[in-house]
């Protein structure tokens, strides 16, 4: 097999992710979360899990009773996540969503 | 000229991939060779893996068809699929619950499909079988004198109509694979294995002939029915929920990697990734940087392979920006991104109520460019020491990302400011509005075509220039996927 070969066959593959029938023997497999990459001083919080977490010019998402928050590399409640995001600047946070239902399964932002 | 292939991201493109259609997908291998020629120089590989924040986000995954296993439950469909039949789809659809698009077991006559099909102890098939199939029919022809029947092959597994006939599901089933071989799946039969060409007004069941010249595969145009038949075993793990898995996307390219660089020999490989920060130009620049220079696999993959399984999921997605630095680190450029950049490591993994694993407890480290990728190797040296030595040597850059580009424009000026950009890499886009992405990273596509079409060592002989193959995987490459690879990646094909 030549590169020219190779590459058909890598773009063969891109296909397949598309959902090419001539592999259609395996189950489908799913993506079932999306994320919003972003920045700590762009996301507001709300005082409780029963609210919805807003990310400036974007998305409002509902938090849920299992939702998770790690900040700073640490599990912490939506309180201290809050107050760590208020001093992060410009850190990169990333929002984890299920994609069924929109609910925020895991916020985490690292560093200030 | 000496040319040799290494088969690289067999394992590794092929798991990948099966994230790559957003709602659903497919997964297979699939294999890129790395062709390597001419003085034994190895090609160098540089993998660019997405560490971004999304590579935390869980996907679905599938436990591989076992068929010596006949406990699987088709709980998706309600009820198993019997196992007194085996079961057919066509175009690549596999029969959905409750199909009628069914054979018993006992008029399926195909010797050639027995080892795909079977299941239970010793079993090594995959399940299913393709091939070329007709089934003796019962062809009823109305005309206004008034109907006659016949019995005869035809190509229709689930019977069929024409402007005159009718043609009702049958009995025996065969395959072309069986023609001169077995008949009635049986390979002596009294030498009858042939399914005839001739039709008949009585028999119900199928009728072979020993003769070639009976042959129905002999006749002009008879083509037989295309179709994949499945097992009842196959179906009934295929519908069975209990196989699929939850898995994060970093764990899941941890595991595919690491499996990759154990796979590989006979290459050069090196390895980068995202900057999670600078410290010096703030967390919107990042880029990636150099963490293990292209070198031979055996010297570089344990630490390539610490590496990977260290890193935690965070940051954005500078693609464009990463791509930049490999090209300084290909052509022997400034280190720009690597100078001050900073990695992300999980000190404590744990493992989710669903089985994905995540990170719990992650630290932020200093993590330039290394010394071995500079020259000279110190960790204050100025440039990279480009891997492009040999004439003939193939380079490739393998860059694997789940999403649309974030914070990716710091590198765009100097992008377009490349010696003959827009004469060999035409221009870099306007504009990108599609949703995961916030507008930047316009320039990768032309980056990619730029190192493609420009030797990037021009103090070497012959042209030495980079082929760079972007593999994409998440939920940006779904609805949006195909649009993206044509507005951002096309530029990396080989023309």
């Amino acid at each position: 097999m030549n590169l020219k070969q190779s590459l058909v066959a890598f773009l063969a593959g891109l296909a397949l992710a598309a959902g090419g029938a001539a592999y259609a023997q395996r189950p489908p497999v799913t993506v079932i979360e999306g994320s919003i990459e972003t920045s700590a001083n762009q996301v507001i919080f709300p005082s409780s899990l029963a609210g919805k977490v807003s990310v400036l010019g974007g998305q409002s998402l509902q938090l849920g009773p299992g939702t998770q928050f790690t900040a700073g590399g640490r599990l912490v409640s939506l309180a201290d996540m809050a107050a760590y995001a208020r001093g992060a600047g410009s850190a990169p946070l990333t929002i984890h969503y299920r994609l069924k239902d929109s609910v925020v399964s895991r916020i985490t932002i690292l560093g200030k | 000229m000496r040319i040799r292939q290494s088969r690289i991201l067999a394992a590794l493109a092929g798991l990948l991939l099966a994230l790559g259609a957003g709602g659903s997908a497919v997964a297979d291998d699939t294999e890129i060779f790395f062709n390597q020629s001419n003085n034994n120089a190895s090609a160098n590989v540089m993998l660019i893996l997405d560490t971004s924040g999304s590579m935390d986000d869980n996907v679905t995954s599938v436990i591989d068809y076992d068929p010596t296993r006949t406990t699987y439950t088709a709980d998706q469909c309600g009820s198993n699929f019997s196992s007194s039949n085996v079961y057919y789809g066509t175009g690549g659809t596999v029969p959905s619950c409750g199909s009628t698009n069914s054979i018993p077991v006992t008029q399926f006559t195909c010797n050639d499909a027995n080892a795909s099909l079977a299941s239970g102890a010793g079993a090594s098939g995959n399940g299913y079988y393709s091939g070329l199939f007709v089934r003796w029919s019962r062809q009823v022809t109305t005309l206004r004198s008034g109907s006659t029947t016949v019995y005869l092959w035809t190509p229709y597994l689930g019977g069929h109509s024409t402007r005159t006939a009718t043609i009702s599901n049958g009995y025996y089933v065969d395959c072309k694979a069986d023609a001169g071989i077995a008949g009635a799946g049986d390979p002596s039969n009294s030498g009858k294995v042939y399914p005839t060409k001739n039709t008949d007004n009585s028999n119900t069941t199928g009728i072979w002939d020993s003769a070639v010249g009976n042959s129905w595969w002999g006749v002009t145009g008879n083509t037989g029915g295309s179709y994949t038949i499945y097992s009842a075993n196959y179906l009934n793990w295929y519908y069975d929920s209990s196989q699929r898995t939850v898995q994060s996307k970093i764990h899941t390219m941890q595991t595919a990697a690491n499996s990759l660089l154990d796979s590989l020999s006979n290459v050069n490989v090196g390895l980068m990734r995202y900057n999670y920060a600078s410290l010096q130009r703030g967390f919107g620049a990042s880029g990636g940087m150099v963490l293990s220079p292209i070198q031979d696999i055996a010297t570089g993959r344990a630490t390539m392979k610490s590496l990977i399984s260290s890193w935690a999921a965070d940051g954005y997605t500078p693609i464009s920006e990463s791509l930049f630095e490999a090209y300084r680190y290909f052509s022997g450029g400034a280190v720009w991104f690597g100078l001050n950049s900073q990695s992300t490591r999980c000190n404590t993994w744990t493992t989710y109520s669903d089985g994905s694993v995540h990170c719990a407890s992650e630290s932020v480290i200093s993590a330039p460019s290394v010394a071995a990728a500079r020259s000279p190797a110190t960790s204050s040296a100025a440039n990279y020491n480009s891997p492009m030595n040999y004439s003939c040597q193939k380079n490739y850059v393998v860059f694997l990302t789940d999403g649309l580009p974030t914070t990716d424009s710091e590198a765009d000026s100097a992008i377009k400011a490349l010696p003959n950009f827009s004469s060999t890499a035409g221009s870099c886009l306007t504009s990108l509005s599609l949703s995961g992405s916030d507008g930047t990273g316009l320039c990768t596509a032309a980056l990619a075509k730029y190192m493609y079409k420009n030797d990037l060592r021009s103090d070497v002989n012959g042209v030495q220039n980079v082929t760079t193959y972007f593999i994409g995987f998440g939920g940006d490459f779904s609805s949006n996927g195909r649009r993206r690879r044509r507005q951002g990646l096309h530029g990396d094909q080989p023309q």
